[in-house]
């Protein structure tokens, strides 16, 4: 167990790594489009995405729970065939590229604003890249452990910051809870749903898990995890802005760190913080998608290192982060892109899989293979 | 094979860094800067100022109207700071005539010899004039809320004649105008008589409604007064309110910190100190006419009676007596500035349809779209109930 | 590919010439012929001649190195039984026996061993041991009488405490191994010899508690000592570089320390104890961060001391790796991010220096580096005043020259201090070469380089494993190991501590056996 890499982590810590990737750049801009969009109702929103998105997280785990010791290609291809598995790998892994573009994307424009003004933003998003990849190499163990070890850097911090808060917010802001608009909560659902994107990564990481039987509670609680944390966000930020004022900002968790202040004490700009725990936030979102792309392309050309495909990702998602002209382009392009991929990745991939996998009777779980 | 790649790798990853060493783009050393910490905005008259051949630009050439105000820049001078102090003067004003902050930021850059930067901006300082141009208000407001230097806890006022005017004025206690008024502002204990809304007070009220009371500043006899509000319809200014109506405005607002009211009893005149004040609003419909009702509940104490007094302090029916007094002045105050505010000005400065909006929905979706008729209408009711805690140290 | 080529030639494996074992002659003159070649020019190795028995017919020859064997024990124990004693026996057939009777019955020495072949004589002299030669005989007896020169027990020099044991480790391998079973007096204890180095053939103790340290941990640590291949072992340092798993990482992956009860703790923890001749420094595996900011005295004070001890030593950790580079960040690209008093304080005392911030920094830096190998260069008296004149003298003077700024060299300062509050100085050092590279990048980047420096420093940190131990465990798995978080940032009362640490996957993990009952006093 402890010398050699064994490759397995605990089902706590992939669940940790899933709450990390899902949370990335959608909390930045998730509680303005609700708050226009739905206004003070948005939290049903919430809570009803946070349901569907549980379903495929539900079915992910039972079907590698079922086929465990299986890679994600082999149960691809017992399930849907050699052919539409290669064609779904490939969507999947466009899906990650673009993902992860568009993240990096958003984190060049949010660092040029607050940070630094004139490097030019490819400096920004190559050193980014790096750096994950640098990460995405050390595999599965790495990102894992990486993610436990961050947590009390940006949990503490936000807890501070946010007792700070509790003074200035106006929680008569929240009301009314419940507005008279469920059509436009239904409507809003589509939107909210793809800031939960990311629960699709489980499909790969369930394959290291050690013990796979007991994840469920666990999966289901980075849900869990991930829903109360938007809606913290979105009570937070809807307390402090009122509903117009928080339709109104582009990025209302910024503009948050600007308004806070310790009273009467020495750090009076906590921006600087805010910002710090802002790139471990993006920093994890990216290092789990560049080596989930890297580990599926490894599984479709059958070789055995998955660590040579990180940096050829590099370029491509470099290339692809900067064909928006501007920064309302990255938000209607990730629209578009996320109904066609995200979709097919998030919700119609492990439906699909979890179908086939009750209509086929017969299924072992093989223990080890190595692929 | 294995390891000519690996080292492949590591060159062009060296390479690729090294591009770093070209620039560092942002650094600007701290000593560089300007910490702006006023700015002023006042409408430009076309004072007459040297325009060199070369500038003179024709009419069809210019992108936009001629320029429209005067901003003024403020900014502590490095130099007068700390133990080698090698100037006398503690500030710097600069100003330049453009359409926005950002024209000025570079036209100043032609004089300056420095960066600017507005993260420690402390105050905006709008002149009446500009005030009272609805058009010119909701671009700046615009700006300040987009603005990504811009600390969302800035002071914004009004000030009655020109920003200039105040900015001038050296006041004996701090050199620096921004930081003079930001301390006025945001000092504990101090005063209702002036309004401490902040940028983002002010900004949720705006987006809302469009209404809302702006802190005003004052210039006279060498010092900079903060005092009363100016009234904010529809973005533009309509009128002020004085410095003791404001102190019934921060009551209906309940933003009241700490006041003083005077009450005569026995021929003299008792100061009574609000230590806590709470305000509890409350609307209901009554044969289809909404109520709004104002509950205020304060806890305070004398300071002052006199001495040889009839009735003593220590007394439960002088004590009753001089708080039935409280109750009815304040609530008289109360209830002339807030018929002030409904009958001449028309306006619903102080959040009464926001109130709604959020404790009673389905009402508010009913009078929205006339709430400023509806407003002028409404009836209004005040209930005081004043406490009498301390009486000092003495009986 | 031509170029490239250069690169991948592999050198050539030294190849050890490996001696064939020679047995000797029965013939003495011929042994001793053969040894005196060995030793030629050895003019240290003492050659005994002395014949023994009441005819002085049998000859026997010791052979020692003057200086490293005990010539008193000689006398005492062989000359005087073999010379004087032996005239006095009736010399009836003693000679086939002779060897016999010399190995069991005659030497008044506690070891004696025989040995076969030249090498192993060799080997056993140049210990300190004497050899014995028997005219006629072909086997070697070896002697017990190794008396290196060595000091005696003094205070540790480099890891002092306020309370607890001051014995030190010295540079004998035996010494070391007694302090050590001093405290361990368990027959379970266990301890493995080997020699290290071709031509050194340092002995090299391995010890470990069978019932509580894994034994896979035992096997792998037994195995990459016994496959170093180099002429020389001259410090423990060497072992620990050639066993550990990363070479390439500036952190330590295994602990140094100069103490026994330091050394006895790891043991009773389950880990494995590598003691090494001609250094008072052993070495301790596995490692993890946590080890390497723990130090022996936390355990000898009360809780709540050390438990805030222990968080200043972490904080102490994120200041010596940032806070240069951080002052670089601020004052360079961010000073938006700063209090405004700061600010304009900050901005009012740099208006007249010359340089900008990050050559302020690398300089101070440098400097700092240049005090700190002056002063760990001379010893003593003249190390500390090299010390405080360089930090005292050249700041002062540096700042009243207007060509630093006082802020920088308050910070450098703190930064110094910090890293002097790691216990363990290689670890130490890691963090001084890591700090150049993060504030290089905070140069470039301001505080987003810092960030990213962070995270490759952490990525890197959390690759490390030593002997297949995570080097950040227990700050990145849960499960097992949580329960070392008791004792890890914080410490909880002893009373609390009652599991060994888990890192290392033990057998015996059970420490502490506290009854709740006996404590009230019931026995009344």
């Amino acid at each position: 167990m402890m010398f050699g890499k064994d490759n397995k982590i605990s089902n706590m810590q992939i669940a940790l790594l899933t709450v990390h990737t899902i949370i990335g750049v959608g909390i930045l801009s998730l509680p303005s489009t609700l708050a226009e969009t739905v206004g003070t109702s948005g939290w049903i929103s919430l809570v009803l995405s946070g349901i569907i998105a549980a379903v495929p997280v539900i079915m992910i785990t039972k079907v590698t729970e079922k086929y465990r010791g299986w890679n994600l290609f082999e149960i691809s291809s017992y399930l849907l065939g050699k052919t539409l598995t290669y064609i779904t790998f490939t969507l999947l892994i466009i899906n990650f590229i673009g993902q992860s573009a568009f993240v990096i994307r958003i984190f060049g424009e949010v660092i040029k604003m607050f940070l630094l003004f004139s490097t030019p933003i490819e400096v920004t998003i190559v050193t980014m890249l790096l750096t994950a990849v640098f990460t995405a190499r050390g595999g599965i163990e790495t990102i894992a452990r990486l993610s436990l070890l961050v947590v009390p850097f940006i949990l503490i911090p936000t807890l501070i910051l946010n007792v700070v808060l509790i003074p200035d917010l106006d929680f008569t802001n929240l009301l009314p809870f419940f507005k008279n608009n469920f059509a436009d909560v239904i409507k809003s659902i589509p939107a909210t749903f793809f800031s939960f994107g990311g629960s699709e990564f489980l499909l790969v990481y369930m394959y290291y898990s050690k013990h796979p039987k007991s994840a469920m509670k666990y999966n289901i609680g980075a849900i869990v995890t991930v829903t109360v944390l938007y809606l913290l966000s979105f009570f937070i930020t809807l307390a402090r802005f009122g509903e117009k004022g928080l339709g109104v900002q582009l990025w209302p968790l910024l503009s948050l760190a600007k308004a806070i202040q310790f009273p009467n004490a020495f750090i009076e700009n906590v921006e600087g913080i805010i910002m710090a725990i802002w790139v471990i936030v993006v920093f994890t979102t990216l290092m789990s998608a560049i080596f989930v792309a890297s580990v599926l392309i490894r599984q479709m050309f059958r070789t055995e290192e998955s660590k040579y495909f990180t940096l050829p990702l590099l370029p491509i998602i470099y290339f692809f982060s900067l064909i928006p002209r501007n920064v309302v382009l990255v938000y209607s392009y990730m629209q578009v892109f996320t109904y066609i991929f995200g979709t097919f990745a998030s919700l119609i991939y492990p439906i699909l899989l979890y179908i086939l996998a009750v209509f086929k009777k017969k299924g072992e779980a093989k223990d080890e293979t190595t692929i | 094979m294995k390891r000519q790649f690996k080292l492949i790798t590591v060159l062009s990853t060296v390479l690729c860094l090294s591009v770093l060493l070209t620039g560092c783009w942002d650094l600007i050393e701290i000593e560089q800067y300007f910490f702006i910490s006023t700015m002023g905005i006042d409408v430009y008259k076309g004072e007459a100022h040297v325009v060199d051949e070369a500038e003179k630009e024709s009419e069809e050439n210019r992108l936009t109207e001629k320029d429209r105000f005067i901003i003024t820049y403020v900014s502590p001078d490095l130099r007068t700071i700390g133990k080698n102090a090698t100037s006398e003067n503690p500030r710097i004003i600069m100003a330049s005539v453009s359409n926005n902050p950002y024209e000025t930021t570079k036209e100043l850059a032609t004089r300056t010899n420095r960066n600017f930067t507005f993260r420690h901006t402390k105050v905006v300082l709008l002149g009446e004039e500009v005030a009272r141009n609805r058009e010119y208000m909701i671009e700046i407001f615009d700006n300040l809320g987009r603005h990504e230097q811009l600390s969302r806890k800035l002071n914004v006022l009004v000030a009655k004649g020109t920003a200039k005017e105040i900015i001038n004025i050296e006041a004996p206690y701090e050199p620096v105008t921004g930081y003079l008024i930001n301390q006025i502002m945001s000092k504990k204990q101090g005063s209702s008589r002036y309004n401490d809304m902040v940028l983002e007070e002010i900004l949720t009220e705006l987006y809302f409604s469009g209404n809302v009371l702006i802190p005003r500043a004052i210039a006279g006899g060498g010092e900079v007064k903060v005092a009363g509000s100016g009234i904010i319809k529809n973005y533009e200014l309509i009128g002020w309110l004085g410095e003791i109506e404001n102190i019934s405005a921060m009551f209906l607002m309940d933003r009241v910190n700490t006041a003083v009211l005077n009450i005569e009893h026995e021929n003299a005149i008792l100061p009574y100190v609000i230590t806590n004040s709470r305000t509890k609003p409350r609307v209901t419909v009554e044969d289809g006419k909404i109520r709004y009702t104002v509950n205020i509940d304060t806890d305070g104490y004398i300071q002052q009676y006199k001495i040889e007094a009839e009735e003593k302090l220590t007394e439960q029916k002088t004590i009753s007596h001089i708080e039935q007094k409280l109750e009815d002045v304040l609530a008289k105050q109360v209830r002339s500035t807030f018929e002030k505010l409904q009958k001449e000005f028309k306006v619903d400065a102080l959040g009464v349809g926001r109130y709604i909006s959020k404790h009673n929905p389905k009402l508010w979706e009913e009078v929205k779209d006339d709430w400023e008729e509806i407003f002028t209408n409404i009836e209004f009711e005040v209930h005081v109930d004043a406490k009498l805690r301390r009486i000092g140290m003495t009986k | 590919m031509g170029i490239l080529d250069r690169f991948f030639k592999r050198r050539k494996e030294e190849k050890v010439i490996m001696e064939k074992k020679m047995p000797p002659s029965n013939d003495l003159q011929e042994n001793i012929n053969k040894l005196k070649e060995i030793f030629k020019d050895c003019d240290d190795v003492i050659f005994r001649n002395f014949k023994v028995g009441v005819e002085q017919v049998h000859e026997f020859v010791a052979v020692q190195i003057d200086g490293l064997a005990n010539k008193q024990l000689i006398n005492d124990s062989v000359l005087q039984p073999l010379m004087l004693e032996v005239r006095e026996v009736e010399p009836e057939n003693v000679e086939d026996r002779l060897f016999k009777i010399s190995k069991e019955g005659a030497i008044a020495s506690v070891e004696v061993k025989v040995v076969y072949n030249f090498e192993d004589a060799v080997v056993s002299i140049l210990s300190g041991d004497t050899a014995l030669f028997i005219g006629g005989y072909d086997e070697i007896l070896i002697i017990g009488s190794k008396s290196p020169p060595t000091r005696g027990i003094d205070q540790a020099e480099s890891e002092t405490v306020v309370r607890g044991p001051r014995d030190a480790f010295v540079e004998s391998v035996r010494s070391n191994t007694a302090l050590i079973r001093k405290r361990v007096r368990d027959p379970k204890l266990k301890l493995k010899n080997r020699q290290v180095g071709e031509r050194s053939k340092t002995d090299v103790s391995i010890m470990y508690i069978e019932d509580i340290a894994n034994p896979n941990l035992v096997k792998e640590v037994i195995r990459r000592i016994e496959n170093i291949k180099i002429d020389a072992i001259l410090e423990s340092s060497y072992i620990e570089q050639l066993i550990e798993d990363n070479h390439y990482s500036p952190f330590p992956q295994l602990e140094n320390t100069e103490r026994p009860d330091t050394a006895a703790a790891a043991l009773y923890q389950g880990r494995v104890v590598i003691v090494v001749d001609n250094t008072p420094f052993c070495l301790i595996a596995p490692a993890t961060l946590m080890t390497f900011l723990k130090s022996s005295e936390d355990h000898y004070q009360r809780w709540p001391i050390i438990s805030l001890s222990r968080l200043v030593r972490y904080l102490a950790v994120l200041i010596s790796l940032v806070a240069p580079a951080l002052y670089i960040a601020l004052i360079s690209y961010h000073p938006g991010l700063l209090p405004t008093k700061l600010v304009l304080y900050i901005g009012a005392s740099r208006i007249n220096v010359p340089f900008p911030a990050f050559i302020e920094a690398f300089m101070m830096e440098l400097t700092i580096e240049l005090l700190r190998e002056a002063g760990s260069r001379m010893s003593g008296p003249i190390g500390t005043t090299i010390s405080i004149v360089g930090g005292l003298v050249i700041g002062q003077a540096a700042v009243e020259a207007g060509v630093v700024s006082p802020l920088m060299v308050i910070v450098v300062a703190v930064t110094a201090i910090a890293s002097f509050m790691i216990p363990n100085f290689g670890f130490a050092s890691a963090f001084r070469i890591l700090r150049f590279f993060i504030m290089a990048l905070a140069s470039v980047l301001g505080l987003y380089g810092v960030m990213l420096g962070l995270i490759v420093v952490a990525t890197h940190l959390v690759r490390l494993t030593s002997f297949g131990v995570p080097y950040m465990s227990p700050f990145t798995t849960l499960g097992r190991t949580v329960s070392d978080l008791k004792d890890s940032v914080i410490r909880l009362p002893l009373i609390k501590l009652r599991e060994r640490q888990k890192i290392t996957h033990l057998i015996d993990e059970q420490r502490l056996v506290y009854d709740k009952h006996k404590e009230s006093g019931d026995d009344k």
